[in-house]
C-alpha cells in the first residue's frame, strides 16, 4: 500500500481512534520487545541455573567413582544427595564413564538402545574447556523417557592434557521445561490483557486530551450573534488549548467589529443620506406648490446630489476600509505618485481659491533610489487627497499648501501644512472623529479625516495633527496645522 | 453617428438619449446585453455606452461578447464600482473607456466625442515603440529597454521618459513636464521635477556608459545622445 493510500485511510479515522491507535501501536510494540526480552533472559537464567546444578551434581558423581582391584570402575551414588537440591529427579539421571575411543566403561541408569553423543565434547574438551553442556533432543531407544530433553553434561575424570576417560551425565528437563511453560502461558495470557488495557487506555486518554476543546466548541456554539461580547475562557497555562482560544477570541473580536461597523454604517448612513433628501424633497414639494419655473430648486438640488453623490463615496470607501484586509489591495507602491495623482485630483478645488501646492521630496535616504511602501494605491491616494481638500478647504484664498515628502531610511513621511486657523488646542482630537467639524456650519461632511485616520489604521501608518504657531515659544498666534502621515518603507 | 446605450433604466436612459439626441446624435436604446448584441448585429453603430449593472448578463461579459463577435468601434462604460481593480476588469473586458456613476452629462459628452474622434484618427496613431539611441520604450505594455535590459518604471517615470522621447533633442521645461506629463500645475518651488529626472537617470543613466538626459541650465531637461 503507497504511503498516499495510507493518508487517506487515517483520514477516515477520528482524531480520536488515530491517537488510539497511535498510542497502542507505540505502547503495545515497547510491551511486547520488553516482555520478549525479559522471557528470553529469564530462560537462560534457568538454563544457566540448571546447568550450574548439573555440573555440581556431576562432580559429586565424579568424585564417587572408585576404583575396585579388577580396575572395574563403580559408582556410590547414595552418597550425593546430602542436603542438596536438584531440579530434577535423581533416580532418572543417566551416568557413564566413556573412553575417548567410545568404549563405555560403565554406566548408572536405563539407558536402553540410547547412545550419548560424545564426538563433539571431545573436541571442546581437547581445547581446555571445563565441562561441555548439550541438550539432546533425539531420545530414540531410551526406555523410560522422563522428558521430551535431556541436558547433558560431559566433564574429564582424569587430569592428563589430553583427557581418556570422560564422565557423561544426563537428565531429563522436566522441571526447567515446566518452568519455561509456565512463564511463556503467563505471558500468553498477561500480553494481550496489556494491549486491551493500553486500547482502552488510549481510548480514554485521548478523550481526556480533547476535553478542553469539547468544552470549547460548547461554550462557542453558545455564542450567538445576539451576545458577540462573550469570550472563551482562556487558560491560563501556555499550550495548543490556550493558542486555539486566543485565537478564536481573536476572530470573536474580529466579528464583533465588523458587526459594530455594519451597524454604525448603517446609522451614519442613513443620517447622512436623508438629510439631503429631505431637503431636495421640501423643495421640489415647495415648488410644485407655488408653480414656480423651478430654476432655483434644480439649481439647489443639483447641490444637493452633488453633495449625496460624495457622501454616498465616501460612505463606500469607508465600508471598503472597514471591511478590513480582505477588501484592500495591497502592493508594494511609490508614495510620491500616490501624492502626485492626489494632487491632480485636488487641482479644481485649489485653482477655485487660487491656492497653490506646493510639492517637495527630501531624500534622506543614502541610496539614491525611492524607497516603497505597501499599501492600496486607492486608498492611499483618498486618504492624501482628503488631507489635501481639507488644507485648501481651511486655507484662505491665494495661499500655499505645502505637501512635503520626507524619505528616509525605515520609514517615509508625508507632510500636509496649510495656512488656515488651525485647530482649537481642545479639538486636536476630536479631528478624526466622524461627522466632527471644525467649523460648525461649514461645508464639509465630517468624513474626510476619519476615513483618512480609517485608512491609515488600515495601513499600520501613523497619521497625525498639530498645530503651528507663528512664535514657537509663544504658543498663542495659530499659523495653521500640519498633517503628517508615517508609513514604514518595504 | 450613430449609438447604442444600453442602460435598464427607463429614467437615465431617456436622458441619455435625449441629451446625446440634442447634440446630433442618433440614439438606439437596448436594455439587456442579449439585445444589445443582437441590434450591434443588425446595425452600424459607432458608439456603444454600457452599463455595467445590468439584470441577466453584466456589462463585462457584453462587452467581451461585442468584441468577439467582431464589434471594432468604442465602447464607453458606466459603473458605480469605482477601484482600480473594477476599471482594470472593465477596460480589460474589452472597454474603451470607463466612467464612474454618478457623473455629470457633460463629462459623459466628453469622453463621447473623445472616443469618437480617436476612432477617426486611430489610423494614424503611429508605432507602438518609441527609439532613441539605444534606448527603447514600448507604449503599450508601458516598458522601458536599454541595450537590450528591461528598465522597471514606475508609472510617472515612464510618461516623464515618454514625454522627452517624444522631444528628442528639444529641451523641455520643468512647467512643460509638470503640465504635459502630470496635468499638475506646480509652484515654481516645487522639486517633485528635479527628484523624478534623479530617479529616471539612476535607473537609465547610470549603468550605461553613454549619459541620455542632460540638464540645460536656466531651462529644464533635455534626451541627447551628445553632451
Amino acid at each position: 500500500m503507497s504511503l498516499e493510500k495510507i493518508r487517506n485511510l487515517t483520514q477516515l479515522i477520528s482524531i480520536r481512534w488515530r491517537i488510539t491507535v497511535l498510542f497502542v501501536v507505540v505502547f503495545g510494540t515497547t510491551l511486547v520487545l520488553f516482555a520478549v526480552f525479559i522471557f528470553n533472559f529469564l530462560a537462560s537464567t534457568l538454563q544457566h541455573e540448571f546447568d550450574d546444578a548439573l555440573f555440581n551434581y556431576t562432580v559429586d558423581v565424579n568424585e564417587s567413582i572408585s576404583l575396585d582391584a579388577r580396575g572395574d570402575l563403580s559408582f556410590q551414588t547414595p552418597a550425593l544427595d546430602k542436603g542438596k537440591l536438584y531440579p530434577f529427579a535423581l533416580g532418572t539421571a543417566l551416568i557413564q564413564i566413556r573412553h575417548t575411543n567410545g568404549e563405555i566403561l560403565s554406566r548408572v541408569g536405563d539407558f536402553g538402545a540410547l547412545n550419548l553423543p560424545y564426538h563433539h565434547e571431545i573436541d571442546k574438551l581437547n581445547k581446555g574447556e571445563e565441562a561441555v553442556f548439550r541438550t539432546i533432543t533425539k531420545l530414540e531407544g531410551l526406555p523410560n523417557k522422563e522428558a521430551e530433553a535431556y541436558r547433558m553434561v560431559t566433564l574429564p575424570i582424569d587430569n592428563s592434557p589430553i583427557p581418556q576417560l570422560l564422565l557423561q551425565v544426563a537428565v531429563p528437563m522436566t522441571l526447567l521445561e515446566d518452568q519455561i511453560e509456565h512463564r511463556k502461558r503467563i505471558m500468553e495470557i498477561s500480553l494481550p490483557l496489556a494491549l486491551l488495557i493500553s486500547i482502552i487506555g488510549g481510548y480514554l486518554l485521548s478523550i481526556r486530551a480533547f476535553h478542553p476543546i469539547t468544552e470549547m466548541i460548547a461554550t462557542t456554539e453558545a455564542i450567538s450573534a445576539q451576545k458577540l461580547s462573550a469570550r472563551l475562557p482562556v487558560p491560563s497555562v501556555k499550550d495548543e488549548v490556550q493558542a486555539l482560544a486566543l485565537a478564536l477570541n481573536e476572530m470573536l473580536a474580529r466579528i464583533e467589529r465588523a458587526f459594530q461597523s455594519q451597524e454604525r454604517f448603517i446609522a451614519d448612513a442613513s443620517h447622512q443620506l436623508l438629510t439631503p433628501l429631505t431637503i431636495m424633497r421640501g423643495e421640489i414639494e415647495a415648488a410644485l406648490r407655488h408653480q414656480d419655473n423651478g430654476q432655483n430648486v434644480l439649481n439647489s438640488n443639483l447641490q444637493e446630489v452633488e453633495h449625496l453623490s460624495k457622501i454616498v463615496q465616501q460612505l463606500l470607501l469607508l465600508a471598503r476600509v472597514e471591511a478590513g484586509h480582505g477588501a484592500l489591495q495591497f502592493s508594494p507602491l511609490a508614495l510620491d505618485e500616490v501624492v502626485l495623482e492626489a494632487v491632480v485630483r485636488a487641482r479644481r478645488a485649489a485653482e477655485k481659491k487660487n491656492i497653490r501646492i506646493q510639492f517637495n521630496i527630501q531624500n534622506s535616504t543614502e541610496a539614491d533610489s525611492r524607497p516603497e511602501v505597501m499599501g492600496d494605491s486607492d486608498l492611499l491616494q483618498n486618504l492624501v487627497f482628503n488631507l489635501l481638500e481639507n488644507a485648501v478647504k481651511y486655507s484662505p484664498r491665494d495661499e500655499i499648501v505645502k505637501v512635503n515628502l520626507h524619505w528616509q531610511k525605515e520609514c517615509q513621511n508625508l507632510q500636509v501644512e496649510d495656512n488656515g486657523p488651525g485647530i482649537p488646542e481642545n479639538q486636536l482630537s476630536l479631528v478624526f472623529e466622524r461627522f466632527h467639524r471644525a467649523q460648525p456650519g461649514g461645508d464639509g461632511y465630517g468624513l474626510g479625516l476619519a476615513i483618512a485616520k480609517k485608512i491609515s489604521d488600515a495601513h499600520d501608518a501613523k497619521l497625525t495633527v498639530k498645530n503651528n504657531y507663528m512664535n514657537s515659544l509663544d504658543k498663542t498666534t495659530i499659523s495653521g496645522c500640519t498633517f503628517s502621515l508615517e508609513m514604514k518603507n518595504i | 453617428m450613430r449609438i447604442l446605450v444600453v442602460e435598464d433604466q427607463i429614467k437615465m436612459a431617456q436622458f441619455v438619449k435625449k441629451g446625446l439626441g440634442e447634440i446630433g446624435y442618433a440614439v438606439d436604446l437596448a436594455e439587456s446585453g442579449a439585445s444589445a448584441e443582437v441590434m450591434v448585429a443588425e446595425n452600424e453603430y459607432d458608439l456603444v455606452i454600457l452599463d455595467v449593472m445590468l439584470p441577466g448578463q453584466n456589462g463585462m461579459d457584453t462587452a467581451r461578447h461585442l468584441r468577439r463577435d467582431g464589434f471594432e468601434g468604442p465602447i464607453l462604460m458606466l459603473t458605480a464600482l469605482a477601484t482600480t481593480k473594477d476599471k482594470v476588469n472593465g477596460l480589460d473586458s474589452g472597454a474603451d473607456d470607463y466612467l464612474t456613476k454618478p457623473y455629470s452629462f457633460d463629462e459623459l459628452l466628453a469622453r463621447v466625442r473623445a472616443l469618437l474622434r480617436r476612432k477617426n484618427s486611430v489610423t494614424g496613431s503611429g508605432s507602438s515603440h518609441l527609439r532613441y539611441s539605444d534606448l527603447e520604450l514600448d507604449l503599450i505594455a508601458r516598458k522601458a529597454r536599454r541595450q537590450g535590459q528591461d528598465i522597471n518604471l514606475t508609472a510617472k517615470e515612464f510618461s516623464l521618459l515618454e514625454y522627452l522621447m517624444r522631444n528628442i533633442e528639444r529641451p523641455v521645461t520643468r512647467v512643460q513636464i509638470a503640465e504635459h506629463v502630470w496635468d499638475v500645475h506646480f509652484d515654481t518651488e516645487s522639486n517633485v521635477i528635479d527628484v523624478y529626472i534623479n530617479l529616471l537617470r539612476k535607473k537609465i543613466d547610470s549603468p550605461f556608459s553613454k549619459k541620455l538626459i542632460h540638464t540645460v541650465v536656466g531651462t529644464g531637461y533635455v534626451l541627447r545622445e551628445n553632451p
